[in-house]
Formats: structure tokens, sequence, C-alpha cells
């Protein structure tokens, strides 16, 4: 693993403007605004494979799609390598993008019904690489086999096969392009869990034949506890702690963090684990509560936190928490 | 535990669906006991036929599936032989079912006190003879029970008003309304985030003491499975694979599928054991082999599993489905 981070996430917010009716223009009402993201910094080194958990609605995957310019950013640069690829445009970002792709969780949604496998799976190359027919024809056929897949199966559409070949078809059509950087946006949630294993490990086996930089956003904290070097946690558009995947789960500092490994239901534990059980929903975007963004659900809540928001500041080596317990 | 006669008595049910290509076989020959109080879990992967089977149990498998065969006992009506009217009398009131989906399960264009009342006015007719502002207050107060914030104003919400967690929570409260002997939570927290899903078991493991319910909580985690349940059953193509206690089945798996399952899920307390995938994936139902239906995808084939396996029952509650497996413990 080289040390050199690949990805570089400077002070990234994205806020979505929700549409407002005539009347409430009229009524002068104020706009509301989500604010998905907010303010978060973060690096992914080369090789490296960083998880990004938290709760639905906690900005992670608005923070994917920022990082690969699918979402414009509100403030705040990302850089690969050395180019920074906020301030680019046309042709230039077109260069930078075929290093990036993304992985999509639903993998009844992400592929083109109309179009057969060989046709989903050249397209990037179509749009990127202008090889000639013949070579792009191998290089999909090659593609195809390395997740998996059988060749006899190229000229069929994608509501032929399973969930399981569908995520595979996915990743062969975000890997032909041989990326630098990829995106995994819940790549197993929708699989069934003996099949979600299979994907799990070709997604490993995958890292590392093409030396792949990961970012993978997933719920499910065995799953990217199992594929990461690191872990970053979230919540409400915030990055609450990040460490190393030994550190973070053995020793967690944020109590955010704390609950969300103790509510993981686990196998070796028979009968019912007496857990800290959080208090109420994940708040809305729309109306952030102030001070700690956590203090309305947090079981060691304090005075200032509701009044001051923590720094993400870092406690031990590689491990950085924001909350006003470790100031 | 088998003194006592059991709530539910499946017996070799058989649930088919008839469809251009085939007959699908979703359930092929189950049985389940279930008594009062217990908590049992059904794990499966999709395709096992786990909600078709309990979908048999509340009478909800229309054309063109049918039972085709067999029996389900609740303590001593038979099931399977009851008109549409009579079991209209059972279903929500002495048996209720939480749906996987809580979006598509609610009716979005109904309020939601509308729809946790509706079951008290079709069910309790004490409640329905003291007049719509007592149902509502019974409403309100299974709206509190389940733990809706901020219940008072939130009854004249529509579904899409709530999140995913307290919709969940609302079909718990339309299901549990009327006190039903047996709860059945088909993938009760499948499309819940891990804080949001340790709030809604430990609310149906709190109203099952407090209730004394049998519940069935259907699922494919096995995590779910092993914290929350006295007694576990794993299906796999529209059969019974293993059943027995849940620690004896999840420490000790017998049936090489279950003991595929548990080799395939990452665990966090073992972060640097591989995991193995069970290779392949499950087979049609349509007309399938009379061979051990896990035959395609398992490590310890031999030419003796290309027969119809019985479940095979062995000492401490406990039955498999392999042939394998009989040398391990002797029958009891």
């Amino acid at each position: 693993m080289n040390n050199a981070p690949l990805l570089k996430v400077e002070n990234v917010t994205k806020h979505f403007e929700m549409k407002s009716s005539v009347i409430d223009r009229y009524l002068l009402k104020k706009q509301n605004i989500v604010q998905a993201v907010t303010n978060v910094s973060l690096e992914i080194r080369e090789g490296e494979t960083l998880g990004l958990i938290g709760e639905s609605g906690c900005g992670k995957s608005t923070l994917g799609r920022v990082i690969l310019r699918l979402h414009e950013p509100t403030h705040g640069k990302v850089f690969l390598g050395n180019e920074e690829i906020t301030a680019l445009r046309h042709e230039d970002l077109k260069k930078v993008k075929r290093k990036m792709q993304i992985i999509f969780q639903d993998p009844y949604a992400s592929l083109n019904p109309r179009l057969s496998v060989a046709e989903i799976v050249r397209l990037p190359l179509k749009i990127h690489e202008p090889l000639s027919r013949k070579e792009m024809d191998d290089r999909v056929a090659d593609m195809i086999e390395r997740v998996g897949l059988d060749t006899q199966y190229l000229q069929r559409y994608p509501h032929q096969f399973s969930g399981g070949q569908r995520q595979r078809i996915g990743i062969a059509r975000a890997l032909v392009l041989r990326p630098e950087f990829v995106v995994c946006d819940e790549p197993v949630s929708a699989l069934d869990v003996s099949i979600q294993a299979q994907i799990i490990q070709l997604m490993g086996q995958l890292k590392e034949e093409f030396s792949l930089t990961l970012l993978f956003i997933s719920h499910d904290i065995s799953v990217v506890a199992y594929l990461s070097d690191r872990i970053a946690v979230m919540y409400l558009g915030e990055l609450v702690e990040i460490g190393k995947v030994d550190e973070l789960l053995n020793h967690p500092l944020h109590p955010y963090t704390k609950v969300l490994l103790d509510a993981v239901p686990q196998v070796d534990r028979i009968g019912v684990h007496k857990r800290i059980v959080l208090t109420g929903d994940i708040p809305s975007p729309l109306s952030p509560p102030g001070g700690c963004k956590f203090h309305t659900r947090c079981p060691d809540a304090m005075a200032v936190c509701r009044t001051e928001a923590p720094a993400l500041e870092e406690h031990a080596a590689g491990h950085s928490v924001s909350c006003h317990l470790y100031r | 535990m088998k003194s006592i006669s059991p709530l539910l008595k499946i017996k070799n049910l058989r649930t088919y669906f008839d469809t251009h290509a085939g007959v699908v076989r979703a359930v092929d020959g189950i049985d389940i006991d279930l008594y009062p109080g217990e908590c049992l879990g059904v794990v499966g992967e999709s395709g096992s036929g786990k909600s078709v089977a309990f979908l048999s149990v509340m009478g909800l498998i229309k054309k063109p599936g049918r039972i085709a065969s067999g029996s389900i006992r609740f303590e001593d009506r038979e099931l399977t032989a009851l008109n549409p009217r009579q079991y209209r009398d059972i279903r929500g009131k002495e048996i209720a079912m939480t749906l996987q989906d809580s979006l598509t399960a609610l009716n979005p264009s109904i309020k939601i006190i509308d729809q946790i009342a509706e079951v008290l006015k079709e069910h309790d007719r004490d409640m329905a003879a003291k007049g719509p502002k007592a149902i509502r207050g019974w409403a309100l107060e299974m709206m509190k029970l389940v733990g809706i914030p901020d219940a008072e104003n939130r009854l004249n919400d529509y579904p899409h008003q709530f999140s995913g967690g307290m919709r969940q929570r609302i079909m718990i409260a339309i299901a549990l309304s009327c006190k039903p002997k047996l709860l059945i939570a088909d993938e009760p927290t499948t499309a819940l985030d891990v804080t949001i899903q340790a709030q809604v078991l430990n609310l149906i493991a709190d109203i099952k003491e407090e209730l004394n319910m049998s519940v069935i909580i259907i699922t494919h985690n096995l995590g779910v499975v092993s914290e929350y349940t006295d007694r576990t059953v794993v299906m796999y193509a529209g059969q019974i694979v293993e059943s027995g206690l849940t620690g004896d089945v999840i420490l000790n798996p017998l049936h090489p599928y279950t003991k595929g399952l548990l080799k395939s899920i990452p665990r966090l307390s073992e972060r640097d054991k591989a995991i193995h995938p069970i290779p392949g994936q499950v087979s049609g139902l349509i007309e399938p082999a009379s061979q051990c239906r896990f035959l395609p995808r398992c490590s310890e084939q031999s030419e003796t599993c290309r027969t119809e396996i019985p479940l095979k029952t062995l000492s401490g509650h406990r039955e498999v489905r392999c042939i394998k497996a009989k040398e391990e413990t002797d029958k009891c």
C-alpha cells in the first residue's frame, strides 16, 4: 500500500434546495434546504479501502456521488491524485471521470433493460476509449469472465439474470475501464445471504487484481469491516469518527459509533442481548439540531453538546473523533 | 414443553402455484409445531418458501396459488377448512401478521388512526359498541404502546409522513390491537437501519412478554434469529432442512446448507476469518428432481444423496434433512 493519498476530500458540503411552491414564495416563506453533507474532509490512500457507514439519510451516498461529481458540491474541493476534480470542466473532467467509477446498490434499476450484457459493459469503453470493435469485444469478454460470468451470456438481457449475476454485470461495467478509484454504494445490500458472500469475495479478489482504491458505502457494518482497511462513520451529514478497522471496532470512541456497533445482531450472541437502544429516529436533515447533531439521541449528552458543535480531532494515531467527551 | 398442546400445528403443508411453465412447489411438505409463548425463527433465502408458508397460515394465498394438501390447525380449529367469513374472524384477531414492506402494506390514502381503528371495528364488538371516540382512544393507546413519539399530534397523518421504522411500528400496532395469540412478523426489520432494527425487535420481545404471545419471526438475518428466538427452522427450496433450539442450530449446525449460511456471513467478532460463500443459487421449484434439493450446491454430497431425503428426528427436538447427519446423534 502506497502512503500517498489518491483521493482527498476537503471541507465538502452539499445542500439540496427543495422546490418551494408559488404560494410559499408569495408568503416569503424560507426555502427548505436539505443539509445532506456538511464540511466533510477525508483522505483515501492508494490501494486502500475506506468503509463508510451510517444510517439511511446520513449523507453517505451523497458524499460518494459528490466525490465522483455526479452531484456538484455546494462548497469544498475533491482531489484525485494531483488534479482538483471539482475545478475541472468538459474534456478535462471526462478524462478524470474514466479513472473513477461507481457500483450501485440496486442491480435491477442500475442496468438498462433494453441493452444486452455486451452492450452494457461496452458502453464505458465506447465513451472513453475508442478502440476497434474487435478490441472492445475482447475487453468485454475478458471482463465478463473475470467477474465470474460465462461469455455465452453476452447477448442476453438483464432480466434473464438473477440479482447476484446482475450485480456481477454492474461490477464488470465499472471495472472495464480499469479505474483507479471505485465508489461501491451498498453493492451487496439487495442480495441474499449466500449470494452476498459470493459478491463480497469477488470484490475482495478484484480489488487485489486491479489494485483498486475503494470507497465502500454500506449500512451493514459486518460487511464493511470485512472488506475495509479504515472505517468512517457519518451522522446527519457529518463525519463523526474515522480510524483503522481494528482500532475503531475494538475501541470505538464516539457514542454514536458505540450504539451502531452494539445494535448489530450477532450470530454468536444467543438470547436477547441487553443493548443500548437509541430513542427516536434520526432528526430531519431539513432542520438538524444545533450544537452536536447527535445530542438529541446521545446517551452521554452534556450541557456543552447542546450549544457547541465539536470538531473532528485526532485522538490516537490515525483515529479521529468529533465529540466533546474527548476534548 | 411438549406436554402442552401446540398453538399452531402445520402438518405436511404444500402450497403450489400453477403457472404456464408448470407447477411451482413454493412450499413442499412442511411440518411446524408452535407452542404458546414461544418465539420461532424461520430462516431462508428468497425462494425458500418461508413467506408463502405463513401467508398460507393467514389464508392469504390467492390464485394462481393454492394449498394443495396438508393441514393447519390453530388451537382446535382446522384453518384450511374455514370459509372466507370464518377466516376473517380469526385473521387480525387471533393471528396477526406484519408484512415486509411497510410502505405498500399500509393504505397510502387512509389516515394512520383510521387504519388502526379499522381492525378494532372489525373484530372487537364491545369496542365497536362504545362508539368512534372510544375506538380512537384505544388506537391512540396502541400508537403509544409501540412508541410513536408525539402520537396525539400524528393521529391524522398519512403513511408517507412517517419514516420506515415508524411505519413498521404502525403495522405492529395494527397487528397487536386485538391482542392476538400469534404474531407472524415477516422480515420485520429488513428495510431498516440497525439502530431502528434493534428498537423494533426489542419492542416485539417486550410486547411478547407482556401479552404472552407466540411470535414467528421470518428473516434471512441469522443474527436476528440467534438473539431473539427460542427455536429455529431453516428452510431451503420449499422444505425444512433443519430445525431445533436456536442455540443448537447456530452453534452446532448439522445440515450443509445451515453450515454454509453460517460460514458465508462476515462476523464482527471474527473479522480475520475468511467467509466461504455457498456456490451456485437456488434451483427452480418446478418439478424438482427427487433428490436432495441442496445437492447441486452441497460440498458434502455423495451418490446416496440422489434419492428423496426424509426429515430425520434426532434427540433434543432436532430435525435435519440430510443423510450424513444420522451418524452424529442417535434417534430419540
